[in-house]
């Protein structure tokens, strides 16, 4: 408990003075704000460039839902692979810095580090994400006015894309306690993230891929009703199995890396 | 452009974006000038920072902020 | 206090340590030398439980390494070769850091934060970041760290070999300090001035393995074989081999025109050398009679087992 509690404080002072925070919240906000905006200027910038009098507003026909949308689909690639590249060194530039060498010779347990700083990220995230729909849903709603979207809808988007983002954190922990180097850890997750939603294309397991609850987020946005296809309390409860097995798997290769 | 917005209101809009991707930018540039780079030259990485909005600011500082 | 039996480790095929058994008893100052790449480091990462070892026995105040790792780290400071920090911290915060992880109250952290940082005379630097420190703050800052909780044995590798001779001066003041207190001391070093100077016993590592081990005073006296320094007015070609025919000479370093002859039997020594010496065609300007310090016997014994 002392050494979680030790490392929940350190990283998040790191985060602060490492600028982490600031990289993965600027991205976020930034998307939130850009993205509405720039759905409203395409048209007009496309229909400047084509010289040709199209009735592009008729095609593009642009609600707040799908702003939401378009934002929701930044954020699961851009963001994504912001959130990736910042944190792929979490633990393996410690380990190679030997920076644990302190924190090991005074018996810090490697439960608590992994535990303290996948509990930082899971809740800085959480916290930046729901800020970002926040600004996003105003600035799509003023943007936008012609149709709005029910705020509860975006209340449950930020949860379930919260829980995606959780079991992201944990598996980037676990890849960077695997590899020396940060940017493997940063390829691999890149890899798995994104190639893990193509197996639910193959396999009948579409439900228990986290992939699933981004899925679903499109699908109440684009409906502005929160039904999902089945119950996605079930692909919740899978998530939090995984990330209890990828935390746990952590904690074991730390165990068993010699840090010296 | 924003139809049904005044001038003041689509200022008010984008205000949020400029002072975010400024003020970012200033604190690269800070950050540059006093403690140093990585990777690439001084010169290069005020370019990127300038040049790139966001992403250069963000790559700055992932990959090319001189950790002491 | 400490013990270590029969203790193996290798990396790959390349052994590290071939086999080393110690005991260090309480309250002693204990000055573990050898070469670079002898396997100090290595040995001091085993005993304070941030590597593991292939097999052999570990016991620290009476317990298994293996059983009560935890345990056994509440009550040991170890300082590394080359202490890492979070370079973003000062001074202030990383002791708070190590006092949150080993379960201190507030209160208790910040008092012991600032005796420490008093008696390692870091007082005036502690508000700036480690990542601006010289080398020998870090060493201060990093002897501060490893004394946090209290340890009653403390582990020192090399704590003085990166830094200029007034740091080095502060450390090993420091370290007579801590003997005071009843703290043992286990220090790996290559500075043999400094084990001269603080330690009680030593351990001789070479390639591995222990090539001497003793109290100090006791191995002085055991190789109290002299060295002669004698000093020639002209180059002393093949001097050398002709000397090394005489079996009470067992070994000679030469630099330019000085040589050293290290003699095994002292009273031989006395009669014969001088008289062996004169028959050179090659005037003596100067002869005299060293006593061993303990470079000389370091190097005897690692020369003996290459």
């Amino acid at each position: 408990m002392n050494s979680f509690k030790a490392y929940l404080l350190k990283e998040f002072k790191e985060g602060i003075r490492s600028y982490k925070f600031l990289i993965i919240g600027v991205a976020i906000i930034i998307f939130a704000i850009l993205d509405p905006i720039m759905l409203k200027l395409l048209p007009r910038i496309l229909a400047s460039q084509s010289n040709i009098a199209l009735p592009l507003d008729e095609f593009i026909k642009v609600s707040q839902g799908a702003a939401l949308q378009n934002y929701l689909k930044d954020i699961n690639q851009i963001i994504n692979i912001v959130i990736i590249f910042s944190l792929m060194g979490i633990l393996s530039d410690e380990a190679k810095e030997k920076m644990l060498v302190f924190p090991y010779s005074k018996g810090a347990s490697k439960a608590g580090i992994v535990l303290g700083k996948f509990t930082n990220y899971a809740i800085a995230i959480s916290v930046f994400l729901t800020f970002g729909f926040m600004i996003n849903y105003y600035y799509a709603g003023v943007l936008f006015p012609d149709s709005f979207i029910n705020f509860r809808v975006v209340l449950v988007v930020v949860g379930l894309s919260s829980i995606y983002f959780i079991f992201n954190i944990s598996l980037i922990i676990l890849l960077s306690s695997v590899f020396k180097k940060g940017i493997w850890a940063g390829m691999s997750s890149i890899g798995i993230i994104f190639l893990l939603p193509l197996l639910g294309k193959i396999l009948p397991i579409k439900r228990y891929l986290p992939s699933y609850l981004i899925d679903q987020c499109n699908k109440i946005l684009a409906l502005n009703n929160i039904t999902f296809d089945y119950n996605v309390l079930t692909t919740i409860l899978g998530i939090t199995i995984y990330v209890i097995i990828l935390n746990v798997t952590s904690i074991w290769v730390m165990n068993g890396k010699e840090i010296a | 452009m924003f139809e049904g917005l005044t001038t003041l209101q689509i200022i008010k809009l984008l205000l949020p974006l400029l002072v975010l991707e400024f003020g970012l930018k200033i604190l690269c540039i800070t950050l540059i000038l006093k403690n140093g780079v990585r990777n690439l030259s001084k010169i290069a990485w005020i370019i990127i920072v300038l040049m790139i909005s966001t992403f250069g600011s963000i790559a700055f500082l992932l990959v090319g902020r001189r950790r002491y | 206090m400490i013990e270590l039996k029969e203790l193996y480790k290798k990396y790959g095929s390349h052994i590290v340590l071939n086999g080393i058994s110690l005991d260090v008893k309480k309250g002693s100052v204990f000055g573990f030398l050898g070469h670079n790449g002898a396997g100090k480091s290595t040995t001091m990462n085993i005993l304070t439980g941030l590597i593991n070892y292939d097999s052999g026995i570990v016991r620290i105040n009476g317990k298994d390494m293996k059983s009560n790792k935890n345990e056994i780290m509440k009550n040991v400071g170890y300082l590394p070769e080359t202490p890492k920090f979070y370079p973003y911290m000062n001074a202030y915060e990383y002791l708070s850091f190590i006092g949150n992880l080993s379960g201190y109250s507030k209160k208790e952290i910040r008092n012991r934060s600032k005796e420490l940082l008093k008696q390692v005379k870091l007082e005036s630097a502690e508000k700036r970041r480690i990542g601006g420190y010289s080398r020998g703050m870090k060493q201060r800052l990093g002897l501060a760290v490893s004394i946090f909780n209290k340890p009653e044995i403390l582990f020192l590798d090399e704590p003085s070999s990166a830094l200029d001779p007034e740091g080095r001066r502060e450390i090993i003041e420091i370290i007579q300090n801590l003997k005071k207190q009843d703290i043992t001391v286990f220090l790996s070093t290559h500075i043999l001035n400094d084990v001269e100077r603080v330690c009680d016993e030593v351990v001789i590592l070479n390639d591995g393995e222990i090539a001497l081990q003793g109290k100090l005073n006791k191995i002085k006296e055991d190789y109290i074989l002299p060295v002669y320094d004698i000093e020639f007015e002209n180059s002393i070609e093949n001097i050398k081999e002709l000397l090394l025919k005489e079996s009470w000479i067992y070994n000679i370093h030469e630099k330019n025109k000085l040589i050293s002859v290290y003699v095994k039997d002292r009273d031989t020594a006395k009669k014969q050398l001088l008289k062996l010496v004169s028959r050179f065609d090659n005037p003596v300007t100067s002869y005299s009679m060293r006593k061993s310090n303990l470079e000389d016997i370091f190097l005897r014994v690692v020369n003996k087992n290459e």
